[in-house]
């Protein structure tokens, strides 16, 4: 069983790994929200929002077939695009996710392959 | 790769004598390793740079007042017979010489010239093995 978003095969094409990111309330100095530094103290503001990174390698034998996959994925990073399941290889969901950014980690590697590394970030915005 | 007493090396227009071998050796500079969710094992592999280097051992049993200078570049060229014209292969690329180091001892010195292969688009192997005929 592989990973995918909205159902669709983002990341398949070579190995990748979830990681989520810090989880929990959202706390802030409340020197730093008054713009007071003799105010002691935090205050919360809800939770922080969902963030799920894929650390991953497209993987491809040609330059074309490389840049139909990264298309794939930064079609789902456009602002127009919407929310859907994200889900890993062991079945782990997380619903209502956007693509919020696509990031190549280095250039493209041409070996016996065409890869390229990168970095996708899923979240949920407060906003909706 | 290795020849072993070649009938002839020639380096642009130089003339190389007395060659005992000509080895190429193949690195891979950059090895990309991946790792996935399913486990810990190593899941894909690549190697993205690779340097081919010859070096050449020649013997000497005179002095050697001429020698090839590091960052000179020419064609290296190799010819070496399989024991008959048939069989004769030419080994050839572009090369770089980047060390040329000598061995003395006894009656005898040894010349050991190392080159980097240069590709033309980097795409294919800078070492090609042709037939002579």
């Amino acid at each position: 069983m592989g990973s995918s978003f909205k159902g669709e095969d983002l990341f398949g094409s070579g190995p990748h790994v979830f990681r989520e990111q810090r989880r929990g309330r959202r706390v802030v100095s409340l020197a730093a929200v008054a713009g007071d530094v003799t105010q002691d103290g935090s205050v919360e503001f809800g939770d922080v929002e969902l963030r799920v990174e894929v650390h991953g390698r497209l993987v491809s034998s040609t330059e074309v077939g490389l840049w139909a996959l990264c298309d794939a994925i930064t079609d789902e990073a456009e602002s127009t695009a919407g929310s859907g399941l994200l889900e890993d290889a062991h079945g782990h969901e997380w619903a209502g996710v956007k693509l919020l950014s696509f990031e190549p980690s280095g250039e493209t590697e041409r070996g016996r392959t065409i890869s390229l590394g990168y970095t996708a970030v899923f979240g949920v915005l407060a906003s909706g | 790769m290795v020849v072993l007493s070649p009938d002839r090396v020639r380096f642009g227009s130089d003339e190389w004598e007395g060659v005992q071998r000509v080895s190429f050796d193949r690195f891979g500079t950059r090895t990309i390793e991946e790792w996935g969710d399913e486990g810990p094992q190593l899941v894909f592999a690549d190697v993205s740079r690779v340097r081919v280097k010859a070096r050449i051992v020649q013997a000497f049993e005179t002095t050697d007042l001429e020698s090839p200078i590091p960052g000179a570049m020419e064609e290296l060229r190799v010819e070496v017979s399989g024991g008959s014209d048939a069989g004769r292969k030419i080994v050839k690329t572009d090369a770089v010489v980047q060390s040329v180091s000598y061995s003395v001892g006894g009656s005898r010195s040894e010349r050991t010239i190392t080159l980097v292969c240069v590709s033309a688009a980097g795409d294919e192997d800078p070492v090609l093995v042709t037939n002579a005929n």
